[in-house]
């Protein structure tokens, strides 16, 4: 109890860290996504070419090797970016790919007879988009998107190679201090606490998003 | 006096590939008539709906509503469809899958309301107002969908295969429903439903091979 009263302190602020690169890489990376995917339904060949190619690269790498790449990498290319913000783009990059592929899958799975439905009865493209296509994709996809939240507040954990004192990083330095593994433990506790709020949250979204079949 | 043509199908010509699917296609529908279309399977009677409302292309040709062609104008309010399977807004309640295409027409929020509860109302689903379309029997799907259709007054309103998917007091109910609307539009149907059409129209149209034989 003395320990956790000790560490209290520092692993609070080890989780602000955390929650700030989870909430800050959710609100940029997912409506990021969002707008992406309306870009990517216009169906130009060339823009759809590099945001293949975008999807590659983010999906088929690790995330570990594109925030060192961000932060190590980028000082060679003249692009030098402080610890947090080369974290923030390192994950909203990678986050937004993966977004971006739960849309597609989410759009491609609406029947065609609403598109047709929408164009006989006068509705633009971005109209159908928005207003029609949209709205029942976020529904199919709600399920894949939970579980890209609760992996993206894992992932959090990645940004202690960078030397960022989020939640891991100070529960291994209490580790090496005290020599005890009872800081991990309260470090799960915490990633589980996250991870289960999240959890709670979008299955109530989930459950008010069923009120039509 | 001679009733006004509303729809006229001039030579249509349509082709998937070396497939040719309308040879030569011409069909006259007049203000408050109720044409029936039948044909076998693949005769092409979807095709030309589906070119009609825009959602084909077509190779030659012309297709002129209310004297204005079709395929020139970037979207024709006079038509309104009814789909075989309703393809209504699933995430809209009743009233909204009325009111939300209006609304995108430029109409009025307050009028769209009352234009859609009088048309609800006509059609016997105003009770359902606040429900979704997954709360409606299959014969209250085609009123809504009929109810969505009518809400900018077209001069022609189709139908594709209107019974397929109704039991035979629904279809005893859209027989009533289109010979009420047909006071006041032109209306044409896709159908393999032979006494429903027979029933139901004021001129029966069967597609062959050969094209169209009143």
């Amino acid at each position: 109890m003395e320990l956790l009263k000790t560490l209290v302190p520092s692993l609070l602020d080890g989780t602000k860290t955390t929650i700030f690169v989870f909430l800050l890489t959710l609100v940029i990376s997912y409506p990021l996504s969002l707008f992406l995917s309306v870009i990517q339904n216009l169906r130009n060949k060339v823009i759809n070419f590099i945001f293949g190619i975008y999807i590659t690269i983010e999906r088929g790498t690790p995330l570990l090797l594109q925030m060192m790449f961000v932060y190590f990498g980028l000082p060679y290319f003249n692009i030098t970016l402080n610890r947090m913000t080369a974290v923030i783009v390192a994950f909203v990059l990678n986050y937004t790919a993966y977004f971006m592929e739960i849309n597609r899958g989410g759009i491609e799975s609406i029947d065609k007879g609403q598109y047709e439905a929408c164009k006989v009865l006068g509705y633009s493209k971005a109209q159908t988009f928005i207003r029609i296509i949209l709205p029942q994709a976020f529904k199919v996809t709600l399920p894949s998107v939970t579980n890209e939240v609760l992996a993206l507040v894992k992932d959090t954990s990645l940004i202690t190679v960078l030397g960022v004192s989020e939640v891991l990083k100070i529960g291994r330095s209490a580790v090496n201090t005290y020599a005890t593994a009872i800081p991990f433990i309260y470090v799960g506790i915490i990633y589980l606490v996250l991870t289960s709020i999240c959890s709670f949250l979008l299955k109530r979204l989930e459950m008010r998003m069923n009120y039509y079949g | 006096m001679d009733k006004k043509i509303i729809l006229d199908v001039k030579s249509v010509f349509k082709s998937y590939g070396k497939v040719d699917v309308l040879k030569d296609v011409s069909l006259e529908i007049k203000e408050n008539e109720i044409v029936s279309l039948m044909g076998p399977s693949g005769i092409g009677k979807s095709t030309l709906l589906r070119a009609i409302n825009k959602l084909e292309t077509i190779d030659d040709g012309i297709i002129l509503l209310d004297n204005v062609e079709v395929h020139n104008v970037s979207y024709q309010k006079k038509i309104g469809l009814v789909f075989q399977n309703f393809n209504l807004f699933p995430h809209l309640t009743v009233i909204d899958n009325c009111i939300q295409p209006a609304i995108i027409n430029g109409m009025n929020k307050d009028e769209a309301k009352l234009k859609a509860l009088a048309l609800l109302s006509k059609l016997k689903i105003e009770s359902k107002v606040s429900n979704y379309p997954n709360q409606l029997s299959g014969g209250q799907k085609q009123r809504l969908s009929i109810a969505r259709a009518c809400m900018l007054s077209p001069k022609l309103l189709c139908f594709d295969e209107p019974t397929s998917a109704l039991d035979i007091k629904s279809i005893e109910d859209v027989k009533g429903i289109i010979q009420d609307l047909s006071k006041d539009m032109a209306i044409l149907i896709v159908t393999h439903d032979e006494k429903f059409a027979e029933d139901v129209s004021s001129r029966l149209i069967k597609m062959n091979e050969n094209g169209l034989v009143n």
